[in-house]
């Protein structure tokens, strides 16, 4: 009796729980309340990093850096081509190595202080000077300076940048601030470049005041590590007062950040635009997703950020205002290593003999673009991006000088990757097949999705072609992509890795993927003479007409070439309450909420 | 043995502990190549370029004894380093994020005593009866479910269904801006008890509303494993001779189980009390993620996923320490409990 009870009892609570579980998760229907009228709640994952425009390089920074500062200039709408005045009222193209920018008078400071041009001039000055390990300065060292960074000057280990050329690149004349490139560099990349949080302008006096390098005392004339410029070179993140503290002329000033948990902003009353839209912007950091949904169909948030995997669950709620269809300025693809670690314990045997791959298996054309020929992009497409995107066939992406939706790119075509495979080394491939590990970054399931279609597709053209799929964490897989050996590069036979962009030019995706010391292009054993002057050709071309030409020339060549398969550009989506108005998408808004300024709550 | 001079010995003998727990997990993390740490620092491809520099910088190519030596000698003036994943010294994260987690520990601890030593008491006084099997299947299901599992589904329907109800996180955003102003002051960062010090109740309804749900996963687990301990203490002392002697003497079965029966089986649920509330101290991660209570859990899980070396070796100090005080705390209880027993562990 005691038992039957006992049991009776264990199954009810078991109906209950699944019960439970199917009733929960959304708020039944209820329309969506208004809450925090006249605020701003945005619920995201990952903290950001620094609030120094010259430290941040990830998205959260920039998102919060875009809030509290401003920039020279900025785009029009939603643009990513036409700019219109901000803190500069005007600029004038003096020549290819020179440009002017007039600075805008009566502007204030969070702290109090006036904008000035010297303002402007210490903080480009200052991003060189500070130029952090891995951080955004080298877009600034790049066209000022002619080199990436400030150390290792011109090859030399330890040597650094002569102060002298950090004077001259930013100088003021009068109402104006006067760049001075040490290149000829294209003046749209230029003002690109400024737009975004690196080009946040900071009060110098503040700055100083507040222990942050003092030109005066810290002369850039003065080479000495101790004294001189050099002591506030490639500093840690903790040295710095701008880290954690904030003062500039946006919308927003820095109330509170509570690291890990949330980072609060209180309207600028004399703001100098007019009138801002949200008394307070609340970024909180939230990791659980069910917690961020519930957030917003209760109104405690006003927008959060969710995942692809996870729209299906918001599309059919009424009082959302969704957006869709955004194309982001990024991209993915699967890379083949062109000379794989002879030591790799993922290449098997090591020799093409139906038990491994040899180091340099990648180096025949017909191998790789059987590979590429042969990869399900529509099932690619489906599965793993759920339908959100637009396939390439070179790294270009929408809108970028030289992309063409039209231009060739890889379909799925067995017969023809057949074809291909089959003349690959000589016949010995489809005589004898091949075995190898492909890797993908645990926890990724888009990645994972693009390395079981590449294993089944090439699986069914021949059961001799074996790809075993193994996961690995991130550290792992970034330390076995960027390493090399004297002789030879990293031990992952393909990897998938993608780019998101700096600014919307298209150097900045080509670089990396076909330039003999491209990010990525280098690590695979990519690239030659002549790609690399072409693309350093359509890198300083002015001519727009010219530079689209040589762009869609450089498409065809990575179409052609195939060092790796190009996945897609992905589309992407925002969510807001019904009660947000005036969202518009421009891919280079660092934050995902887009143009705060520019939105309201009612 | 004196209290005091014992007290001194174990204390004494923390630092060795410290020693040996820091170089083993300085040891294991060497393991991991100097680019491996370095993804620590980088946030986007771009900055992949920069890698050497990177490495260069925070001297991740270095000897494992310099590395560790450099560490140790900033450990000894004071220094625990930077933690990375938080943007702060990591003496400061371990302060800031450190009064969450007591939150949820000192909430849910009474909780998980009170409830499990009053059931596992009614279970054992009443063995076999309806109400130990009652507590046997609650038991069984607080063990088995899992902690995400459960929190997701307290959420669902406490903050989802009942329309916030009962809400993630520390506080409402109004009133973060209440307890950030300058007119309250964060006495502890402890948000129940600073409101009560500041006598604002509107903070202390707000932080309590945030506490009920991580605080009943917590518990639920916990709860389970107290109360079948309890019982099956409870059984051990009702099976003594004295307390047939008690009963023979006519006492009043409630007298016998509350005065002599109950407090011989404390003994080992004291034991294991200290160690629940050590535990918990050191934080819930899964509790804390779910429901975005950041405390050192969370902090200690994000330092070890993303390799902040000197977070993890922070943690662990700070781990280390907890619980070689919560040991010395026990003890000396338990010699207060059953004054059979001597310190050092001699029994009388």
């Amino acid at each position: 009796m005691a038992k039957k009870l006992m049991l009776s009892i264990v199954a009810l609570v078991g109906i209950i729980a699944l019960v439970l579980t199917g009733c929960g998760g959304g708020n039944g229907g209820e329309p969506i309340p208004l809450k925090n009228p006249g605020d701003f709640v945005a619920q995201t994952i990952g903290d950001v990093d620094s609030l120094d425009p010259a430290w941040g390089y990830d998205t959260a920074s920039g998102e919060q850096t875009d809030y509290i500062y401003d920039v020279l200039l900025d785009y029009n709408g939603e643009s990513t081509t036409t700019f219109i005045a901000n803190l500069a009222t005007e600029w004038t193209v003096v020549d290819t190595t020179q440009i002017k920018f007039k600075i805008r008078t009566g502007v204030t400071f969070h702290e109090g202080g006036n904008l000035t041009p010297e303002d402007v001039e210490y903080s480009f000055e200052r991003m060189m000077v500070q130029d952090r390990g891995g951080g955004p300065a080298w877009m600034i060292n790049l066209p000022l300076l002619g080199a990436y960074r400030t150390r290792n000057w011109e090859g030399v280990p330890g040597a650094y940048v002569p102060g002298a050329m950090i004077d001259n690149a930013v100088q003021v004349d009068g109402d104006w601030v006067v760049f001075n490139f040490a290149i000829e560099y294209p003046m749209t990349q230029w003002l690109q470049i400024l737009t975004q949080p690196w080009g946040s302008i900071l009060d110098k006096q503040w700055c100083v005041a507040n222990g942050e390098w003092d030109p005066v005392v810290y002369s850039l004339y003065d080479d000495d590590p101790e004294t001189g410029w050099k002591a506030y070179n490639a500093p840690a993140k903790g040295d710095s007062y701008l880290y954690n503290h904030a003062n500039g002329t946006g919308p927003w000033k820095l109330d509170i950040w509570e690291a890990g948990e949330y980072i609060r902003l209180l309207k600028n009353e004399a703001y100098w635009k007019g009138s801002v839209p949200f008394n307070k912007v609340v970024t909180q950091f939230v990791d659980e997703w069910t917690s961020r949904k519930l957030a917003l169909l209760n109104g405690d948030a006003d927008y959060v950020y969710v995942p692809r995997m996870y729209i299906g669950e918001l599309l059919d709620v009424a009082d959302l205002e969704k957006k869709s269809e955004l194309p982001e300025l990024s991209n993915d693809c699967i890379f083949f290593n062109m000379n794989i670690d002879p030591d790799s314990d993922l290449i098997g045997s090591g020799l093409l003999d139906g038990n491994g791959i040899p180091p340099d298996f990648f180096t025949d054309e017909n191998v790789r673009k059987g590979f590429a020929l042969a990869f399900d992009y529509d099932t690619y497409l489906a599965d793993a991006m759920l339908g959100e995107g637009t396939m390439l066939g070179s790294p270009l992406v929408d809108p970028l000088l030289g992309y063409d939706p039209l231009a060739a790119k890889y379909e799925q075509d067995l017969a023809a990757a057949n074809t291909s495979l089959n003349l690959a080394w000589g016949g010995n491939v489809s005589a004898l097949g091949f075995k190898f590990t492909m890797v993908y970054n645990s926890g990724n399931i888009p990645r994972k999705t693009a390395c079981e279609i590449l294993a089944e597709a090439l699986y069914s053209l021949n059961p001799l072609y074996q790809i075993s799929i193994l996961p690995m964490s991130w550290p792992t897989i970034l330390d076995n992509i960027f390493t090399e050996t004297e002789t030879s590069k990293g031990p992952l036979p393909l990897f998938q890795i993608g780019w998101i962009a700096d600014y919307p030019d298209s150097d900045n995706f080509i670089t990396p993927f076909m330039h003999s010391y491209g990010d990525f292009a280098y690590y695979q054993g990519y690239g030659y003479p002549s790609l690399d002057t072409k693309i350093e050709t359509a890198r300083y071309e002015t001519n727009e007409a010219t530079r689209i030409t040589l762009y869609e020339e450089l498409h065809d060549i990575y179409v052609d070439d195939c060092p790796g398969i190009m996945l897609c550009q992905p589309l992407g989506r925002r969510f807001f309450t019904k009660y947000i108005h005036g969202f518009y998408f421009n891919p280079t808004i660092p934050g995902q909420p887009g143009p705060l300024y520019y939105m309201s709550k009612s | 043995m004196e209290l005091r001079s014992y007290i001194i010995r174990r204390l004494l003998l923390l630092i060795p502990v410290l020693f040996g727990v820091t170089l083993f997990i300085f040891g294991i993390t060497m393991f991991f190549s100097p680019t491996q740490r370095a993804t620590l620092y980088v946030t986007s491809p771009q900055q992949m370029r920069d890698l050497p520099s990177i490495i260069a910088q925070y001297g991740l190519d270095r000897p494992f004894y310099i590395q560790y030596g450099t560490w140790l000698g900033q450990v000894f003036r004071g220094n625990l380093g930077w933690s990375t994943v938080v943007s702060m010294p990591v003496g400061r994260a371990i302060l800031h994020y450190l009064p969450a987690t007591l939150e949820l520990a000192m909430c849910a601890t009474p909780i998980i005593i009170l409830v499990g030593i009053f059931f596992g008491t009614k279970a054992a006084a009443h063995k076999d009866r309806p109400i130990d099997h009652g507590t046997r299947i609650a038991a069984i299901l607080g063990w088995s479910l899992p902690t995400f599992w459960l929190g997701l589904i307290l959420m669902m329907i406490f903050y989802g269904y009942f329309r916030g109800l009962f809400p993630p996180m520390r506080l409402d955003p109004q009133m973060e801006v209440v307890v950030t102003s300058a007119g309250f002051v964060r006495y502890t960062r402890i948000n129940t008890i600073d409101a009560i010090l500041n006598l604002n109740g509107p903070v202390l309804v707000n932080a309590l509303r945030h506490l009920v749900l991580p605080v009943v996963t917590i518990s639920t687990v916990n709860v389970a494993f107290i109360m079948r301990l309890m019982r099956s203490s409870m059984l051990e002392s009702l099976g003594k001779g004295y307390i047939l002697t008690a009963r023979a003497k006519g006492l009043q079965e409630k007298v016998v189980i509350s005065k002599h029966a109950r407090r011989n089986a404390l003994i080992p649920v004291i034991t294991v009390s200290g160690y629940l509330f050590a535990a918990l101290a050191g934080g819930a991660v899964i509790t804390e993620t779910i429901f975005s209570f950041k405390g050192i859990g969370w902090w200690a899980a994000q330092s070890a996923i993303r390799m902040d070396i000197p977070s993890v070796l922070g943690f662990a100090l700070f781990m280390a320490a907890l619980f070689v005080l919560v040991n010395l705390v026990v003890d000396i209880l338990y010699t207060r409990v059953d004054p059979r027993v001597r310190l050092g562990g001699e029994v009388q």
